[in-house]
């Protein structure tokens, strides 16, 4: 990218922060109504001075870091044989695509009634959510593998275990890349869900306390946080995907 | 001794057969050229002796390891030039053999370069030293210089002869040229017809230049006339 469009990403934020300002600015709109940026500046330093800004963000870190390498670990294995084994895809293709037809919220209830109003369950939601685009991108990455390819792999020997590693995971990690970069957006979707649902700790659960108290600087940092978890964590994938698909010759390369 | 022996081999594709009832052996250090029009069967022929494809009718039978340089280049896109060609060896003495290779077919100042950075003919030059590395006792080559330019492609015309008569591999070399064709193979086999068998073979000789051609636009001009009449008709 040319330096003088560097800026460009950052007119939108820029001129909706400037609104935000002026708006508040202007006095006509109640505190209990929206908040200015400086109080929930205000809120932020108020927050991080008590220790509780790293406790509610880390307590929401860690629920989506749980539960996205849970999912992400089952994804990887219940991808893997679906994608390189007809019989396992006859077994279990049928059932996961059914249960990723339910709303994956349908399963609150159930979930709070078997694991309480606990971490798991909150995991357990988070993973739900981060499971279906991973698996869904890893069995179509594992299809779409060059046949040729795996004919060359043939001829000099590869199969099984040896085959799987050194041709179908690399050619398959653009796809497994993309898939893991959405379930993590889902994670923290769901982990939203989740903490407004039940929960004393977590970004979740300021909205919610702030939606209770009619604080609306609270809501506002938790959104700016949130906004700036999603961003970042964003960021981390397609520094990954930069990193380990500099091979791939794609319009983006 | 013999590498390659096809016995009768007959070939379907796709409900239509392609190869029918074909017989060609190739012996050991022995060089074998496959000529014919596009599209008559010479890839499904070598594809079938390496037994990708399956044989419908007919005996096949093929000893040793098996290198095969496809059509295109199918080099691994996410590999190194130096990667791809030690993906085909086994053991530290083929991985040794790796940057000896890289440097015959001309490739020394290449060797970290993707497969993305490569010309048409920088890419079939790796898979050619790929095909090398692991010294196989058959050797098939569809159409490996292709994409290059008469001095290179004399360079590793020689090269390849060398090394056959080195490794005494039983080598099958499809290609479009007539000369290349003579010049590499001590026979030279035409195939034609639909489906395809062998409808003559030649001895490599320069002198043949001219049977050979004529064979082969005899069969185009059948091939024209045949194709008209079903129009006709
Ligand atoms: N997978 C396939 N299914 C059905 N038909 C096929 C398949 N592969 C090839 N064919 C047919 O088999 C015939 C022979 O193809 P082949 O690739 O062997 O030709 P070729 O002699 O190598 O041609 P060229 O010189 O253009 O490379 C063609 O008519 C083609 O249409
Ligand atoms: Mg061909």
């Amino acid at each position: 990218m040319a330096k003088r469009t560097r800026w460009i990403p950052l007119a939108a934020p820029a001129a909706l922060f400037a609104g935000w300002f002026v708006f508040t600015a202007t006095g006509r709109i109640p505190t209990y109504q929206l908040a200015s940026p400086r109080l929930v500046w205000l809120y932020l330093q108020q927050l991080a001075a008590r220790g509780a800004l790293w406790e509610h963000l880390g307590a929401s870190v860690e629920r989506v870091l749980i539960g996205f390498a849970a999912a992400f670990a089952v994804a990887v294995l219940l991808g893997t044989c679906v994608g390189l084994s007809r019989r396992c895809e006859e077994l279990l293709d049928p059932t996961l695509q059914a249960v990723r037809a339910v709303p994956s919220l349908a399963w609150v209830p159930l979930l709070l009634i078997w694991l309480g109003v606990g971490e798991s369950a909150k995991i357990v939601l988070v993973a739900i959510g981060a499971f279906f685009p991973i698996y869904v991108n890893l069995v179509s990455g594992i299809r779409g593998v060059d046949r040729k390819l795996v004919e060359v792999a043939r001829i000099y020997g590869y199969d099984g275990w040896r085959l799987a590693l050194r041709v179908v995971l690399p050619a398959t990690l653009p796809s497994l890349l993309v898939g893991a970069r959405v379930g993590l957006t889902q994670a923290w979707l769901f982990l939203v869900a989740a903490e407004l649902l039940a929960s004393t700790r977590g970004l979740g659960f300021l909205l919610i306390e702030g939606q209770q108290t009619s604080r609306t600087d609270e809501v506002l940092a938790a959104i700016l946080l949130l906004a700036l978890c999603g961003k970042l964590s964003e960021m981390g994938m397609r520094a990954l995907e930069r990193r380990w698909l500099r091979w791939t010759d794609g319009l983006a390369t | 001794m013999k590498g390659i022996d096809l016995h009768e081999l007959t070939v379907t594709l796709g409900g239509r057969e392609v190869l029918h009832q074909l017989t060609l052996s190739v012996e050991r250090g022995e060089v074998v050229s496959v000529v014919g029009a596009s599209g008559c069967g010479k890839s499904t022929l070598l594809r079938a002796i390496a037994g990708l494809t399956p044989i419908a009718g007919g005996v096949r039978a093929v000893q040793g390891k098996v290198a095969f340089v496809f059509q295109e280049p199918r080099l691994l896109p996410w590999r190194d030039v130096t990667a791809n060609v030690a993906f085909a060896a086994r053991d530290d003495e083929e991985r040794a053999r790796v940057a000896p290779l890289l440097e015959r077919v001309g490739l020394a100042a290449a060797t970290h370069l993707l497969p993305k950075q490569l010309s048409g003919g920088m890419a079939q030059r790796v898979a050619l030293a790929r095909a090398l590395v692991r010294q196989p006792e058959v050797l098939l080559l569809d159409e490996p210089f292709s994409a290059l330019d008469a001095l290179r492609r004399r360079v590793l015309q020689d090269l390849l002869a060398g090394i056959v008569a080195d490794s005494k591999a039983a080598v099958v070399f499809v290609t479009h040229d007539v000369d290349e064709a003579l010049r590499l193979g001590q026979r030279v086999v035409v195939l034609a017809g639909s489906p395809s068998r062998v409808i003559a073979e030649v001895p490599g000789r320069p002198s043949n230049r001219e049977r050979l051609l004529d064979l082969l636009s005899t069969e185009e001009r059948e091939r024209a006339e045949a194709q008209l009449h079903r129009r006709a008709v």
